[in-house]
């Protein structure tokens, strides 16, 4: 398995605030399922974001396959946001095409396929569809390309539990098994499962990273409930 | 990949431009059909119904053109903003582009629209003024011959025309780098980034004028077109050549530097937060 992520010496601070991510490192590795858990300001969405290029680092660097963020990079990585991205003015299929022109690795009948199990209409103006539709159909285009990262922060935080269970198999059936996911979300419980790997944040950074099996045999107990008693308040 | 950001760049701010140039080019059509069908040179206070279409006519134009090169340049700027530095970014950023062709394709599709508003304008005002003066236009070497009565040598004309093109481009091309780099400073801001974005316009554009101002007092001048105004019966086709050529290659210049500023905010200090 190769190094997919290099985080070295990763630190971020916001205009004139202390650091959000503090001399952090860290590696992942192709063909994983990873967790990034920690709480609400922890800063996973910072380090995504930085991992993304929409953030540079105060400090540090990020590499992807050895590189720093560059349009070669970003051809590799899927990325799902935790906002919608999307123009509303345009239609399903409108973003279908332009996914299609920009990403030689998207696959069109994949997200065709999904859509209609979900029923959302490809002729349907994104602004007239609900929060949750907009989150399935932004969810749909980021797992049908055939990246070799893909990085989901909040991927089920907006859906029903009916959705969410959609949206985990989508995930699992999706992605390629020499790709690697990276999923960050505060619903351990719901993707608990499909986790090889768990990372836990706190204060920008690591306290915790190794393999979600190794957290039941050593504490015995659900890494959502291993979560509450380390991050308790 | 610029030639896919391009097409959607274009397909995006189809509908927008073509309904503004459409509708000035059904103004001059309609204008043109209206001055037809009356004589200017007869308008009088006894047909006040007429002079009252004649006016409310020019006016409905002249706001519609003021529409048109305003409102497209703003549509422009908002859409920059939101493609590059609202949550749009989030998608923008993250395609397998640079930043050159995330800016050289939204330059591009916003000049063309502006060099198309243009020719409409101009074709729009020839069919206005072909129909006010019935077929009896002046031809191109009436024009031509009249020009040289103002003591502008003939060898220069073309070269003035061609430098006056040059110009106008370069004002465009300033006129939307402006809004770009404006826009991307106005991102350093920790709140109300449109406020920010505002006030960097207004003091980019300060500082270009006031340095503008500087070197034409340098060479001799203020403006170019003071040497249009100078006398009534002759003009300064020598300094004017001299004044516009600098004049372009100034814009030229801050266009680059504007350009430049753009990139290396979007390169180095991109953070959407």
């Amino acid at each position: 398995m190769s190094v997919l992520i290099e985080c070295r010496n990763l630190t971020k601070c916001y205009q004139n605030n202390g650091p959000v991510i503090d001399n952090l490192n860290l590696t992942i590795e192709s063909g994983h399922i990873i967790g990034l858990l920690g709480p609400n300001g922890s800063g996973k969405t910072t380090i995504i974001k930085m991992i993304n290029g929409l953030l540079r680092p105060t400090r540090g660097e990020v590499l992807i396959e050895g590189q720093a963020p560059n349009p070669s990079t970003k051809a590799i990585i899927s990325y799902l946001p935790e906002r919608t991205y999307l123009e509303a003015q345009k239609t399903v299929a409108d973003i279908i095409d332009f996914f299609s022109d920009f990403y030689s690795d998207f696959r069109p009948e994949r997200a065709k396929a999904m859509l209609s199990a979900l029923k959302i209409d490809e002729k349907a103006l994104l602004k007239t569809l609900s929060k949750g539709t907009k989150e399935k159909v932004q969810l749909i285009l980021v797992m049908s390309r055939e990246a070799k990262l893909y990085i989901l922060d909040e991927p089920i935080a907006g859906v029903d539990p009916a959705t969410r269970d959609y949206i985990i198999r989508t995930i699992i059936n999706n992605y390629d098994k020499e790709a690697s996911v990276l999923i960050c979300t505060h619903l351990i419980s719901d993707i608990e499962e499909v986790l090889d790997d768990v990372i836990f944040l706190k204060d920008g950074q690591v306290t915790l990273h190794c393999p979600a099996a190794e957290i039941r045999e050593k504490y015995g107990v659900t890494v959502d409930k291993y979560f509450r008693e380390v991050f308790a308040c | 990949m610029l030639g896919k950001l391009f097409k959607h760049e274009w397909k995006d701010s189809f509908l927008f431009m073509i309904i503004l140039n459409g509708s000035i080019l059904l103004l001059s059509i309609l204008g043109a059909v209206f001055f037809r069908s009356m004589d200017i040179s007869e308008l009088d206070y006894e047909r006040p119904f007429q002079g009252l279409m004649y006016g409310t006519y020019v006016l409905v134009y002249v706001v519609g053109i003021f529409v048109l090169f305003i409102g497209s340049t703003i549509y422009f700027y908002v859409r920059f903003f939101r493609n590059m530095y609202t949550d749009q970014g989030y998608l923008m950023h993250t395609l397998p582009v640079t930043e050159h062709e995330l800016i050289f394709s939204k330059l591009s599709v916003a000049m063309i629209w502006k060099i198309i508003s243009a020719i409409v304008v101009t074709f729009g005002l020839e069919l206005i003024a072909y129909s006010i003066a019935k077929d009896d236009l002046p031809t191109l070497r009436e024009i031509s011959k009249e020009i040289q009565r103002f003591g502008i040598e003939p060898g220069r004309i073309s070269l003035i025309i061609i430098m006056s093109l040059l110009f106008a481009l370069g004002y465009a091309l300033y006129t939307y780098l402006l809004g770009y780099a404006s826009v991307s400073v106005g991102q350093f801001a920790v709140k109300n980034k449109v406020i920010a974005s505002v006030g960097a316009f207004i003091g980019i554009r300060l500082i270009v004028r006031f340095t503008r101002n500087l070197i034409m007092v340098c060479i001799g001048s203020t403006s170019f077109t003071r040497y249009l105004f100078m006398s009534a019966s002759r003009i300064d086709d020598k300094g004017f050549l001299l004044a516009i050529t600098v004049s372009d290659i100034l814009i030229y210049i801050v266009c680059a530097i504007l350009y430049l500023i753009t990139h290396a905010i979007m390169k180095n200090r991109l953070n959407l937060e």
